[in-house]
């Protein structure tokens, strides 16, 4: 990307961004905040509170994985912990892992990365962040107001007998607004990406990371309407006693099954893509290279974001759909399997006579590349309709899922958090304590959920608050990992709250990327860029930016 | 394999050239080091891949009929079949991930940041993005294949399968045989037969799990689910010294590993409730879901047959009772949820008549007649609650339950047992008193009544979803 004035002198930016300000210092006063429509502010928030509610659902997790120490009761009743399983559940799909990155990291940097100033449409972007704080509030009413022990999932009929009635419509109020700040975000990165890229930026100039963004957003767009569907249909049972799902009133338990999957097995992609997408951007500035088959890359979003919705019944194998559905979702689950190869297989290709530095993120990405593998061919078990009926419902789909949505996603937003932390905040951070808790992270994750595969081939069902004595070693195994990842989550937060206080001052271009991102000030300016940039190249055209050199140390 | 453009190459070599050692021309391959260097990456690569191999060898040999570390026992005729596709995929998995992640793991270590290093830039080849977008397709049919036969084959029960109704409910397991005898939490089988279990709920979702036959089905409310085994032996009982099963009335009285089935000591299969469905709200002992648990033992044909003919036998310990069908009624009294309602202390209570001093006494119906409680009476009332309901308890509807003749014989023995004339004098005087000292049944504690309630309210519904 080329200004017109040259941008190979990054100091000449910061040292103009000193007279303007940056994006963090332009204004100031909390109603500058709390009213802006510069994505990077609503990207910045939007970060504070999903990692608020990642907290949250940690401290769930841990809750968990204590009671789950021993068999019998270790520290809370039955019911209890059934609720504590359906808060982490919620919490983390719903107000985690959604707007993780797609709401964080994509909010602040797609702009950027197209050259624009901002996303197409800047209110309905701020409307979005309240949207979703609205049902953040909501969802807390719910926890306040009753107890809601229905599973992240709400299968009917047992969340629709009475005396879940309020807290389960709370709650399902609550995911229906979420969608809405989801479906919000969406649309305004289609537009963005179609109308707002800078000149000089053609479609296959286009950075991975924006590619998956809008693999992502065209999912969020079509699938979470029927969320919403679904939730109103559960209110019109509730509220009118229209017999939809619960068969006391004529209705169908199994249809609420297809309807939820019809969005939640896209979301899951919703969840995947963008970490796939931040790892794309981590491989090509670690290793100096473009990634290759860039264009594989690319379609294989594409194509992961269309095949998304044709798989939802491989949630349903044993639910009581015909044996011919069962087939045909089996024979489709398995093509999912193509486009997530193809992207593994381009990123170790890519790495192939770079200049691969270890730095945090570049170890978060190694990671996610080792980890996506087990939660991906853990899926060919899965897929195995006779296998499937064998692991469904047991702890290995809970392994398998936790490796693909924490070893994945959570995995890919963090690498993506300790890339862009210098130029969200302007700080560096402390090498040596992100590789402590990036071991600490990747063990205790190991460690806590590699048993759970066992546990659940040995035929440990999930969502048991009580378990036989034979499976006691494995989930005293599990329940230590989850010990040692979340200290490794204690230090990195240590670790970032130091950066922000006592951090040295980034440079412009802290890990000397070729990333359009990289070649505006650090933090950048209000508007981005002081000058309408061009675009002359693509985003990891190493071979054409000689002078950036290699990753510096630090 | 050629990842690198040669031409974009050329600035790069000299740098290259310093790094590794090597000669001026890019080569297509990793030999392009010294034989030296190439050695260190082989070995390295070599003790990984073969590192990788033991421990998964260690982990996971292959499917074995006593079960291995990833699987348990294989004890119904689909579980070899089964574990040969489980273990088939879990070799392709841990060849796919030793091929990825141990050749990231050299590109890694090979191709480190070095001072003044410069990279390669990106080639393309259409020839592997098209081989590793369609060779994995070969593997995937395949599986798909194999996962549809084995699918199908545990989907159809053969047609001459033997049949029982299996009910789920909060949170127990309900087996009805075709004799009609019930069985709450334990489900006799004969080995070497197909058995197909037609299930279905009275509340919400539950689901059928036997990890050691590898099925499961999900049991909905309102359809009929169903799934069949064929199990492969009988279960192994617990013998005495005198060379006959151990008799006993709960599991305490067996050894570890031994269940107290039909008051034998046997091995069985675990039964799981593996789709979640909730837990009492009230701070009992029942903790749902995870307690939603029942057992398969696996019997010969001659004694399931015997079973079929006879219905339940009578437990070995009342055998030796002064009234041994008098204990045999108590114990079923006991364990069918009878005392929530129905006392013995001789005390008049709500919601049901009291069992003290019934038997043999006039009682008026809500019709204004009267009826003579004997044999048939007792056995009306059992069987069809509704029938005659004695003036004063019509607000309680008690569900039919389902007795064979010889339960319904040691109930009426022992209803019979508490009336004034079969009872000894003390009780007769206990009885005039209106007396309260005698102790509740041991079983009857708050705890138990809770549940048995809630079984109760399951067993009303059962008639409504079900009728």
């Amino acid at each position: 990307m080329t200004a017109p004035a040259a941008t190979a002198d990054h100091a000449a930016h910061s040292s103009h961004d000193d007279h303007h300000g940056n994006y963090l210092t332009a204004t100031s006063g909390l109603k500058s905040w709390l009213l802006t429509v510069d994505h990077k502010r609503i990207g910045l928030m939007y970060l504070v509170a999903v990692l608020l509610a990642f907290l949250a659902g940690g401290v769930f997790a841990l809750l968990i994985r204590t009671e789950l120490l021993f068999p019998g009761e270790t520290m809370m009743q039955a019911h209890t912990y059934n609720q504590v399983f359906t808060l982490h559940g919620i919490i983390m799909v719903f107000l985690f892992i959604i707007p993780s990155i797609p709401a964080a990291l994509g909010n602040f940097f797609l702009p950027i990365m197209l050259g624009a100033k901002d996303v197409a449409f800047p209110k309905l972007n701020l409307a979005s962040f309240y949207i979703y704080l609205l049902g953040a509030i909501l969802a807390l009413a719910g926890i306040v107001v009753g107890s809601v022990d229905t599973g992240w999932t709400f299968y009917t009929p047992y969340s629709s007998s009475p005396a879940r009635s309020a807290s389960v419509l709370w709650l399902a109020m609550s995911v229906f607004i979420m969608g809405f700040s989801s479906i919000l975000t969406g649309v305004n990165f289609i537009a963005t990406v179609h109308k707002m890229r800078a000149p000089g930026l053609t479609w296959n100039r286009l950075p991975l990371f924006v590619w998956g963004m809008y693999a992502t957003a065209v999912i969020q767009v079509l699938a979470t309407p029927v969320l919403a569907i679904t939730v109103l249909l559960l209110f019109m049972e509730k509220l009118v006693g229209l017999g939809i799902f619960d068969p006391r009133m004529g209705g169908d338990p199994v249809l609420f099954q297809h309807f939820f999957w019809f969005y939640s097995h896209p979301a899951v992609y919703i969840m995947i893509l963008p970490g796939m997408a931040v790892v794309n951007e981590i491989i090509a500035t670690f290793s100096r290279r473009k990634i290759f088959g860039y264009m594989f890359v690319a379609m294989s979003s594409v194509a992961l974001a269309l095949l998304g919705f044709l798989v939802w019944g491989h949630h349903m194998f044993t639910s009581g759909m015909s044996e011919f559905g069962t087939t045909v979702f089996s024979a489709l689950t398995f093509l999912v399997a193509i486009p997530s190869g193809v992207k593994l297989f381009n990123w170790v290709a890519t790495l192939y006579r770079g200049q691969i530095s270890l730095a945090s993120p570049m170890l978060y990405a190694l990671a996610f590349i080792a980890l996506f593998s087990i939660g991906g061919l853990t899926g060919l078990f899965l897929g195995t309709l006779s296998v499937d009926i064998h692991l469904h419902d047991t702890y290995f789909v809970v392994a398998h899922f936790h490796y693909v949505m924490v070893g994945g996603t959570v995995i890919g937003f963090l690498g993506g958090l300790h890339y862009w932390w210098p130029k969200m905040t302007g700080k560096l951070y402390s090498e040596s304590l992100a590789r402590v808790s990036f071991v600490l992270v990747f063990v205790g994750f190991n460690l806590a959920f590699m048993p759970q595969f066992v546990l659940g081939s040995r035929g440990m069902p999930r969502r048991y608050y009580d378990y036989l004595e034979q499976f006691h070693g494995l989930h005293a195994a599990s329940t230590v990992g989850a010990y040692i990842l979340g200290v490794g989550f204690v230090i990195m937060a240590y670790m970032f709250v130091q950066s922000l206080t006592k951090g040295k001052k980034s440079p412009a271009n802290p890990w000397a990327s070729a990333g359009f991102e990289w070649m505006t000030a650090t933090p950048p300016s209000l508007h981005n860029f002081d000058e309408d940039p061009i675009i002359d190249r693509g985003p990891y055209d190493y071979d054409k930016t000689p002078e950036l050199g290699n990753v510096p140390k630090y | 394999m050629t990842l690198a453009n040669p031409q974009d190459t050329a600035p790069d070599r000299r740098d290259s050239t310093q790094r590794n050692k090597s000669q001026g021309v890019p080569q297509v391959d990793l030999r392009s080091d010294t034989p030296c260097a190439q050695a260190r990456v082989i070995s390295a690569r070599n003790i990984l891949v073969w590192g990788v191999l033991a421990l998964g060898a260690w982990l996971a040999g292959c499917g074995r009929p006593e079960g291995t570390i990833q699987m348990p026992e294989q004890a119904s005729t689909v579980a070899a079949d089964v574990d040969w596709l489980y273990y088939f995929i879990f070799w392709v998995s841990v060849v796919s991930f030793v091929g990825i992640v141990g050749t990231m793991v050299v590109f890694v270590i090979k191709y480190r940041q070095r001072e003044g290093g410069r990279a390669e830039p990106t080639g393309h080849s259409n020839f592997l993005e098209i081989f590793w977008t369609f060779s994995p397709l070969i593997v995937l049919a395949m599986l798909f294949h194999w996962g549809f036969q084995g699918y199908v084959k545990g989907s159809v029960a053969p047609p001459d399968a033997l049949e029982i109704r299996v009910r789920g409910m909060q949170w127990q397991w309900e087996f009805e045989y075709p004799n009609g005898a019930v069985d709450i939490g334990n489900l006799r089988v004969p080995a070497n037969t197909p058995v197909k279990l037609v299930m279905s709920s009275q509340d919400v979702l539950h689901s059928f799990f036997v990890p050691t036959f590898r099925v499961k089905r999900d049991v909905v409310p309102g359809m009929y689910t169903s799934i069949w085994f064929n199990a492969l032996e009988e279960n192994q009982k617990q013998m005495g010294a005198d060379g006959k099963a151990v008799a006993c009335n709960a599991d305490d009285d067996c050894g570890p590993g031994f269940g107290c089935i039909a008051n034998q000591c046997t091995q069985f299969h675990q039964v799981f409730c593996a789709e979640y469905c909730g837990a009492p709200l009230d701070k009992g002992g029942n903790v749902g879901h995870s307690g939603m648990l029942a057992r398969v033992a696996v019997v010969s044909q001659q004694e399931y047959d015997t079973f079929m003919q006879e219905g339940p036998a009578m437990p070995p310990s009342c055998e030796a009772d002064e009234n041994p069908a008098a204990c045999w009624g108590r114990q079923l009294y006991e364990t069918s949820g009878c005392p929530t309602c129905h006392g013995v202390d001789g005390v008049a209570q709500a919601p049901a008549p009291n069992f003290k001093g019934l038997y043999g006494r006039q009682e008026k119906i809500a019709d204004g007649s009267s009826v003579m409680v004997d044999e048939n009476y007792v056995r009306e009332s059992i069987l069809m609650p509704q029938a005659k309901i004695v003036d004063g308890y019509t607000g309680v509807i008690m569900p039919a339950y389902r007795f064979s003749d010889r339960q319904l014989g040691a109930i009426i023995g022992y209803i019979r047992s508490l009336a004034p004339e079969a009872g000894t004098a003390q009780d007769g005087a206990q009885q005039e008193n209106s007396a309260v000292e005698e102790p509740a049944p041991e079983k009857s504690t708050p705890e138990d009544s809770e549940t048995d309630d809630l079984a109760m309210e399951d067993n009303a519904n059962k008639d409504e979803v079900n009728p």
